[in-house]
């Protein structure tokens, strides 16, 4: 018996000791906290909402990426638009096009992450809608003076405000008193607006019970799962499943459902903010049913609170519209898209093709049939038993039915009833691959890729088993105030914002306010993370 | 006592055995990061490849070996059966699921490593293009040696005319800093006249001091080697 006993000690002891050490080292999760910093809080609809996002976390983050959610809640808690982006250590900065459709009122702008989602940044936002003004009597000179300089010297910041008459503009320096180990701040000059009461009222969050599945945490990546039923609601297994972006060349991706017939995809930044295509490969006899796991959630319309404002409101509405609008004509809305970033870098895989035709340097053909026979080398386009077939003619001269790929604006299509009927007025391009082509798993016999102009080729069209996934994955472009740039003439709304200003003792930060005033206090606003804290200063300027 | 230490020692693997759902979060994040694994990996591109000599092996550099291409766009595709045909100047590729061999397009890669291939270093092979001749070309190069100088090697292979052999017919490449490079036939002096006047004499002290032979690929790469430490 004393045999039997005898290791059970030392194992004992083993495990104690093993389990006191997990105790002890165990990872605590992350206690995470956000704070923004907007440029402002009065918007125009289709203007840009700028953000400085910072994260207090208890572990490093490193080179791991946290990803942060947005939100713009109406009066009636109703989720209108919701956006994400990624953070490092360092935080984020931002913008977000506010859509020219989002009905005007006061939101409620929510950020969070993953693991503080009951514990949000909530501010409120008052959206206006734009009115289409003509722009007159737009600047004029004032000087500035600060009204709480007694307040501001008790910080750790000091200010000093300078006029040049000569060069008319006004120059506000902030010098850091003492040496501190200060990381990126955030300056920004703000008016203080009539609607600052409406706007200053604390926001209570209430707790919500959203479920988690809502959001799929991501890192650099979207992840989109869904299942491929037939139609008695049996899951049909390798289906071939389609994802597919409407460019200009060809590019998608596809696997194959499981024993489940579970599909999923991994897509990176290529799919960000784009529309996605899922189809699944139609097989003979056989009807499929694809859904989507519900990941997005899309603007919705709804009524908010109407605004009684005054007078002194309206004109500030109005003028602040103005402004927007002369920011507008300055800066072309095309270098504000974020999807403009995101076409630059798609690679078509199939390289380059053998033959590109452009049917409009030929006379006009009524249909495919016409196209293919007449215009296209290597390319037969026949009709069988009410069924079109199409073939490639490869370098062995033989002709091949079967595995040609079809693509209608860079998706895969399998509707070659709709090609037959698109005329030469309809086509831009053509592009034919006549190799066998290894594509992952696939062979191609050849590749047919047909780019129409402005025709009414719907989804319905492509495939009857078919989903489109709004892929509203934000990739942060932030337009900096470029202030050496001379060339371009610059007109902030905002009067000043900066998301990265680095302050040291001996370099003191200065920055040159424009010649834009319309109210008469402004608020200047520092803040960011000093030692592990997160600050929020905010000093009051007035115009004399 | 026993009763005592026995219980305890139940209750603790109880506890660890229950701890251990703690790690679910820590396996869901091994997900995640599979995930982007994922993304970093793309399918190759291929066209088909007949071989029209297939009893000559002499065309090939290597055997079968497995290895990774690194496309132009970031991605790569990782554990990939290659080869490569020094007659047409291609990466060819095996699906090991149907046997089928496709020629790598060569505009969408960027590198190609491969591993175990028969000889003792993994082989590297870069995208060149070539705009020296008439019509740019794109061709594959063997990195021998990499550094400020930087050695490479076309493994040519040519068809001799009216028989089916094949004989070598390897083009080294030298390059310099961020020139383009320039080729090169494996004598000291082209070596040396390479370099800018100043630094001509310390390149050749340094082949003085090691005695290196220049003719094999070994010998060349440990003089490159020698003459990157001494800039």
């Amino acid at each position: 018996m004393k045999i039997l006993f005898f290791p059970v000690r030392p194992i004992a002891a083993f495990f104690l000791l093993m389990f006191f050490c997990k105790l002890l080292f165990a990872e605590t999760p992350p206690a995470e906290k956000v704070w923004v910093h907007l440029n402002k809080k009065v918007l125009i609809t289709g203007t840009l909402l700028k953000y400085k996002v910072y994260l207090t976390t208890n572990q490093p983050l490193g080179n791991k990426k946290t990803v942060i959610y947005f939100e713009l809640v109406n009066n009636k808690n109703q989720t209108c638009l919701s956006w994400k982006s990624q953070a490092t250590d360092k935080g984020l900065a931002g913008a977000y096009q506010i859509p020219e459709n989002l009905t005007p009122g006061i939101y409620i702008f929510k950020v969070f992450t993953n693991s503080s989602r009951k514990n949000s940044y909530a501010t409120k936002l008052l959206i206006q809608d734009i009115a289409s003004d003509p722009i007159t009597n737009f600047t004029k000179i004032k000087d500035y003076r600060l009204f709480d300089a007694s307040t501001a010297e008790k910080k750790f910041l000091q200010f000093c405000i300078d006029n040049d008459s000569i060069q008319q503009t006004t120059s506000v320096k902030i010098e850091s008193i003492a040496e501190i180990n200060l990381p990126l701040l955030t300056v920004s000059i703000t008016e203080i607006t009539p609607f600052d009461s409406m706007l200053a009222t604390p926001v209570l969050i209430a707790e919500t019970n959203q479920p988690p599945e809502q959001y799929v945490p991501e890192r650099d990546f979207t992840l989109l799962a869904g299942k491929v039923c037939d139609t008695m609601g049996y899951p049909i297994k390798n289906q071939t499943v389609y994802a597919s972006l409407s460019s200009n060349w060809v590019h998608f991706c596809y696997t194959n459902t499981d024993s489940l017939g579970r599909f999923w995809f991994v897509f990176d930044s290529t799919y960000n903010n784009r529309q996605v295509l899922i189809q699944a490969e139609p097989a003979k006899n056989q009807t499929a049913v694809l859904s989507l796991d519900k990941k997005s959630i899309n603007l919705v319309q709804s009524e908010t609170d109407t605004l009684p404002a005054n007078t002194a409101q309206i004109n500030y509405t109005l003028a602040l519209q103005k402004r927007e609008l002369v920011h507008r004509i300055f800066t072309p809305l095309n270098q504000l898209k974020p999807s403009e970033k995101a076409d630059s870098t798609k690679e078509n895989f199939f390289y380059r093709p053998r033959y590109t035709i452009y049917p409009n340097e030929y006379e006009l053909l009524n249909n495919f049939v016409e196209i293919a026979n007449n215009i296209i080398p290597t390319l037969r386009f026949k009709k069988t038993n009410n069924s079109y077939e199409l073939g490639i003619v490869l370098d062995n001269q033989q002709v091949y039915y079967n595995q040609v790929l079809v693509c209608l604006n860079g998706h895969p299509f399998f509707n070659l009833n709709v090609i037959a009927e698109l005329s030469s007025k309809n086509i831009e391009r053509i592009d034919v691959f006549n190799a066998i082509t290894l594509w992952g798993e696939k062979t191609y016999n050849g590749i047919l890729a047909v780019y129409t102009k402005k025709v009414d080729v719907t989804f319905e069209n492509f495939n009857p088993a078919f989903a489109v996934f709004d892929n509203s994955f934000y990739e942060p472009l932030f337009l900096t105030a470029n202030q050496n740039d001379s060339t371009s003439p610059l007109v902030l709304p905002d009067i000043y914002w900066n998301d990265g200003v680095s302050l040291t003792q001996n370099k003191p930060f200065e920055i040159k306010l424009n010649k834009i005033d319309l109210g008469k206090n402004y608020r200047l606003r520092i803040t960011g993370i000093r030692n592990d804290t997160f600050i929020d200063e905010q000093f009051l300027l007035e115009l004399n | 006592m026993r009763f005592i230490i026995n219980s305890c020692f139940f209750l603790i693997l109880t506890l660890n055995l229950a701890s251990s759902g703690l790690w679910a979060q820590q396996n869901a994040e091994l997900t995640y990061a599979n995930a982007a694994k994922q993304t970093e990996e793309q399918a190759i591109a291929a066209t088909y490849y007949i071989n029209e000599y297939p009893l000559k092996k002499d065309q090939f550099f290597n055997d079968w070996a497995l290895g990774t291409v690194y496309f132009t766009n970031g991605k790569k595709a990782s554990r990939v059966r290659l080869r490569y045909n020094g007659w047409k100047d291609e990466m060819l590729w095996l699906r090991e699921t149907d046997f089928k061999t496709g020629q790598i397009i060569k505009g969408t890669i960027n590198k190609v490593i491969l591993n175990n291939s028969g000889f003792s270093d993994s082989l590297v092979f870069i995208r060149y293009v070539d705009s020296s001749t008439f019509q740019k070309q794109q061709i594959l190069l063997q990195e021998i040696a990499r550094g400020y100088v930087s050695v490479y090697c076309h493994r040519k292979v040519v068809l001799v005319k009216g028989s089916d052999k094949f004989v070598q017919k390897h083009q080294y490449y030298l390059q310099i800093g961020e020139n383009t490079p320039t080729k090169f036939n494996r004598h000291k002096k082209t070596l040396i006249s390479g370099f800018s006047a100043e630094q001509q004499e310390q390149v050749r002290q340094t082949l003085k001091h090691n005695k290196t032979r220049l003719k094999t690929d070994a010998g060349l790469a440990k003089a490159i080697h020698f003459i990157n430490q001494s800039f």
